[in-house]
């Protein structure tokens, strides 16, 4: 369970990818946003691959919520235009994902923690976005906006990082980490 | 075998009696029964065909087996007390990028010294030691992402030498280096056997080392030692071995006079010659030939044609025509722009001026499905052009399961990949990646095949395979291109060689006219990197005379070669350092208690609900960038601008959609419900942002990520561990965009093939990630070889920092008074 420096190096890495992500979704966002409002909680999950995929091979304990405070800090040096309140949104999505990481004891990373570990991190969203702003908006809006995000995090920030997970671990790549060990133990 | 009072050492560094080393993931172990010792002041020389285990058995003296790569050890390994210390072992590795996990060359080498306790006060005098011990004269505040390969793997070997290591290891320093970068490498190798340091060296082009290595050790295929002797007689003796084992290839010549090797038909150096005159000449290489039957059809023509990369251009005004069934070789050194040509070739680059033209037609006038159906390429990395999940499908381009087509299999035999079919294409071992790119590349038949470096990282055997299935291509008529290194492989194979220097062309012409004009050679680095090392003739007269006077003088040009790559390099270096040490305030804050403060004041100005208030989060850090960080307005302005249209959407979303109190006038329209109200919440909550927008850009542009990172580390109780490794992964990023650019080229390429679309996601997460993670292992083990494992990692008080980052009584006024405003500002 202790962290290897490979660990936090890959970690860095794979959140380097996923804030590059980000940052391009951060210039889509505005334009759906403009349309109606709660379609962007659907695609919130973009925002939460970090905390699924980092913990999903790498599965230590801090994982999600590090690696979602990395990938927002990256998105953020790339010029994001939400400036350092990105990382209350990282902080917020890393959490959520946490959790449901820790409710099991970081021992599980079967599909529905990865899909109960998404979806926090849609609520997590949801909540620093009614802060920012988001309580300005009517409250059907509001409401839609908290369902779609859970959804949204849980298919593409849960199910979609394990999918590239097992792809990495299939090809061998992920070996030396705890996915790639975890899958040699259960052959 | 030689026993070990047969040499002229007594003292040992380190015994290993019937060591086995398997890896986890394996079930064969990659070393078996080894024995081996190394005495105090040796230099063994470790060779053997690729995945001999010879790097395996290179780590475990390191002592990175087990440590910090997992795997099983058998046997007896007894080490002298004297490197049971951190940073007793040096570690040089292949790769000049993944070794580094800083960004400055003081701070790279001094991180072994932090790592082990040394004393800060005496940091900068070991650090300019080590420099100039390993040759290379640089500014310490330098950036070394700037540097050629050759400087990396000098800065890394003075990384190694900083700790005053008991033993040296240079594991393929060469690899991915030019013949010119290779032989700076090499002359210090040579003045660190003159100094007595204990050293193993692995290196294919082993050649001029041989006077320098004690002992050369032989390991073959199973991960046995074949033999062990003094260099240049084993050598001599065992020439036959090598060449049939794959660890030289067959058409290299064996380094010395050699009355055995000669008598055998596959070696015929003349033996009156050095091997670099030698060009073996065959009847379907004949120059004159190709050119009569082909003279009328062109390949390529450009007409002085540029290309930049943004605003750095990198190939000026080139014309050049290369004829139907030329085999043309671009050489040149690192980064002189001989992949961009070949790019420039296939139509995946741009040129900014001049025509070019692909066969019978301007190159604009080509569909991009066309283009590559006349031209096969292959990249430099053989995993970008992966698409499928598995090997078989790879080659019959589409998803076969386990019905494997005969053709397919047919491919597989023929290129030495039976039994793979149903692999991933990324678990290959390099060569059967490599072999595996180039049997997709001879599925269609092209007309003219595109190679960038393609026999980069592979061993004699995968290279030799390559280069025939080539030759088989040309003689078919095909036209062939490759950049490469490897001036055997020119001598051999090439027609014509294009030389490109600096994004010109310093010559055009046959190999034979190339290889009679030395001046040409030197200037483009491309000084046979099989001949005599130079530059230590001086002081190392004495050791061996069969070397002749000549090439003194070629180690005088040499450093001159230096300075005049330097010089640019020190100016634009030390400017950059003089800019980011700018006299503002802001330089001398402590960068952690800086960030708390503007994290919390971003925190906070969520509570901002009203118009004086929204303005007055803007205006704190506002006045924070003016006054301590001593930016302009008008800069700031140019800083903000990209983010206008955002925000002007963001405020239409308000706008349209605000929530508003009874009785408000809205006109209603679609679904939206546009109101004055919402403007005006819109304003407040984009004022506010701006102002959170605009810290993140004071942290972006006026704090030092390496001293924030120590800072972290130093006061903030984040473990080393977190921080380094984080510095490491960060250092990667530029890396990454480079590698982004060829992945989209080869999936221009490959165009529509790949399977469903609904894959396509992963098909170029794949490669991508697996670069990334690979990458990653391998800066890890090189932050675990200079010394940073254990409680080093765990907390900063059980090391010293070479950064001096304190803070004073300042901070705390600057930090509290910016979360004090920020807190007063959003409740006015």
């Amino acid at each position: 369970m202790k962290w290897k420096l490979r660990d936090v190096v890959v970690m860095v890495i794979l959140a380097v990818v996923c804030g590059g992500i980000y940052r391009l979704w951060d210039v889509l966002y505005p334009l759906i946003n403009t349309t109606w409002v709660p379609s962007q909680g659907i695609l919130n999950g973009f925002w939460f691959i970090a905390s699924g995929l980092v913990p999903y091979i790498i599965r230590r304990p801090g994982a999600a919520l590090i690696a979602e405070m990395v990938a927002a800090m990256i998105e953020q040096a790339l010029g994001s235009q939400f400036g350092l309140q990105n990382l209350v949104w990282g902080l917020s999505q890393g959490i959520g994902a946490e959790v449901a990481y820790a409710i099991f004891a970081w021992r599980n990373y079967s599909l529905p923690v990865m899909l109960l570990s998404g979806g926090l991190s849609g609520i997590g969203a949801s909540i620093t976005w009614y802060l920012q702003g988001g309580s300005a908006y009517t409250h059907s809006i509001i409401l839609l906006y908290f369902v779609f995000s859970f959804v949204s995090g849980a298919v593409i920030g849960g199910w979609i990082p394990k999918l590239i997970g097992d792809a990495l671990n299939r090809a061998g790549i992920v070996r030396n980490f705890e996915l790639g060990r975890a899958a040699r133990v259960q052959k | 075998m030689l026993k070990e009072n047969e040499l002229p050492f007594s003292e040992p560094m380190l015994r290993m009696e019937e060591v086995s080393i398997t890896y986890a993931e394996n079930e064969q172990p990659a070393i078996q029964h080894v024995s081996f010792s190394l005495a105090k002041g040796e230099a063994v020389l470790f060779l053997g065909p690729s995945g001999c285990g010879k790097s395996t058995l290179a780590m475990l003296c390191a002592r990175l087996i087990p440590r910090s790569v997992e795997a099983t050890v058998s046997g007896n390994v007894w080490y002298h007390p004297e490197m049971d210390a951190s940073g007793q072992v040096g570690y040089v590795f292949q790769d000049p990028d993944s070794q580094f996990c800083m960004l400055t060359v003081a701070d790279e080498v001094a991180f072994g010294l932090e790592n082990q306790s040394f004393p800060r006060s005496m940091m900068k005098e070991r650090i300019q030691e080590s420099l100039v011990s390993a040759g290379i004269l640089v500014p310490l505040a330098a950036n070394h992402a700037e540097f050629s390969g050759g400087m990396k793997q000098k800065l890394a070997i003075a990384s190694a030498l900083a700790l005053k290591p008991s033993l040296l290891i240079l594991d393929e320093p060469t690899a991915n280096l030019d013949p010119f970068s290779t032989k700076q490498v090499f002359e210090q190798i040579a003045r660190l056997h003159d100094a007595e340091q204990t050293m193993i060296v692995i290196e294919h082009k082993f050649d001029p080392l041989l006077p320098v290595m004690d002992r050369v050790v032989l390991f073959d295929r199973s991960g046995r030692i074949y033999r062990e002797g003094p260099a240049e007689v084993l050598i001599r003796e065992e020439w036959h071995w090598l060449v049939q084992e794959g660890v030289v290839a067959e058409w290299k010549s064996a380094p010395f006079v050699n009355p055995l090797a000669t008598s055998h038909p596959s070696l015929t150096p003349p033996a009156t010659s050095r091997p670099a005159a030698i060009r073996p000449l065959e009847e379907s290489h004949h120059p004159e030939r190709e050119a009569v039957t082909n003279s009328l059809e062109l390949a390529f023509q450009l007409e002085h044609t540029s290309v930049a990369f943004g605003k750095k251009q990198v190939i000026f005004d080139l014309s050049l025509v290369i004829q139907k069934g030329d085999f043309v070789a671009i050489v040149g050194p690192n980064g002189a722009g001989k992949s961009t040509l070949l790019q420039v070739l296939a139509g995946l680059k741009k040129p900014s001026s001049g025509a070019i033209h692909l066969l019978d037609r301007a190159m604009q006038e080509w569909k991009v499905r066309e283009r590559f159906s006349a031209i096969a390429y292959s990249f430099q990395n053989p995993e970008f052009q992966f698409v499928y999940e598995r090997v078989g499908d790879e080659l019959a381009n589409r998803l076969v399961g386990d019905q494997v087509p005969p053709h397919v299999e047919e491919l597989l035999r023929r290129f030495g990949l039976e039994g793979t079919a149903q692999q991933s294409p990324f678990s290959l071992s390099q060569g059967q990646k490599r072999r595996l790119s180039v049997a997709a590349m001879m599925r269609k038949s092209h007309e003219i095949y595109l190679f960038d470096e393609p026999t980069f990282g592979q061993d004699a055997n995968t290279q030799a395979g390559i280069m025939e299935r080539m030759r088989e291509l040309h003689d078919a008529g095909k036209t062939i291109v490759m950049t490469t290194h490897d001036m055997d492989l020119v001598k051999r194979y090439a027609q014509h060689v294009i030389v490109v220097v600096n994004g010109r062309i310093a010559f055009l012409g046959t190999p034979e006219s190339l290889f009679s004009r030395p001046d040409i050679l030197q200037h483009a680095h491309l000084m046979d990197d099989t001949s005599e090392i130079s530059g230590m003739g001086a002081d190392r007269a004495g050791v061996d005379s069969t070397r002749n006077n000549g090439v003194e003088n070629d180690g005088a040009d040499n450093d001159g070669v230096v300075a005049d790559g330097m010089a640019p390099l020190t100016l634009t270096a030390l400017e950059e350092v003089q800019q980011k040490k700018s006299h503002a305030p802001i330089r001398k804050l402590h960068p952690g208690w800086l960030f708390l403060a503007m994290f919390v004041a971003a925190i906070v100005s969520l509570f901002a609900h009203t118009m004086p208030e929204a303005f007055a989060e803007m205006a704190l850090p506002l006045l924070v960038m003016m006054g301590l960080g001593w930016m302009s307005p008008w800069r700031i302005v140019k800083l903000l601008s990209p983010f206008l249209i955002f925000y002007v959407l963001y405020l239409w979303t308000y706008v349209a959609n605000a929530a508003v109190p009874p009785g408000t006038t809205t006109f209603n329209f679609l679904w939206y419900h546009i109101s004055f109200f919402g403007l005006i919440q819109g304003l407040i909550l984009s004022i506010r942002m701006l102002g959170s927008v605009l810290f993140g850009i004071l942290f972006v542009t006026q704090i030092d990520f390496t001293d924030f990172m120590v800072a972290l580390t130093k006061d903030f109780y984040v473990p080393p561990k977190f921080a380094y490794g984080t510095m490491a992964g960060l250092r990667v990023v530029p890396l990454f965009s480079s590698e982004w650019t060829k992945l989209k080229q080869a999936r221009q390429i490959r165009g529509k093939e790949g399977g469903s679309a609904w894959l396509k996601p992963i098909t170029y997460a794949l490669p991508l990630l697996s670069q990334g993670i690979r990458m990653s292992e391998r800066v890890a083990i090189a932050m675990e070889a200079r010394g940073f494992y254990g409680k080093v990692t765990e907390s900063a008080k059980y090391r010293t920092f070479y950064r001096q980052i304190k803070a004073h009584w300042w901070d705390m006024v600057v930090s509290i008074g910016i979360v004090a405003l920020a807190i007063v500002g959003a409740f006015l």
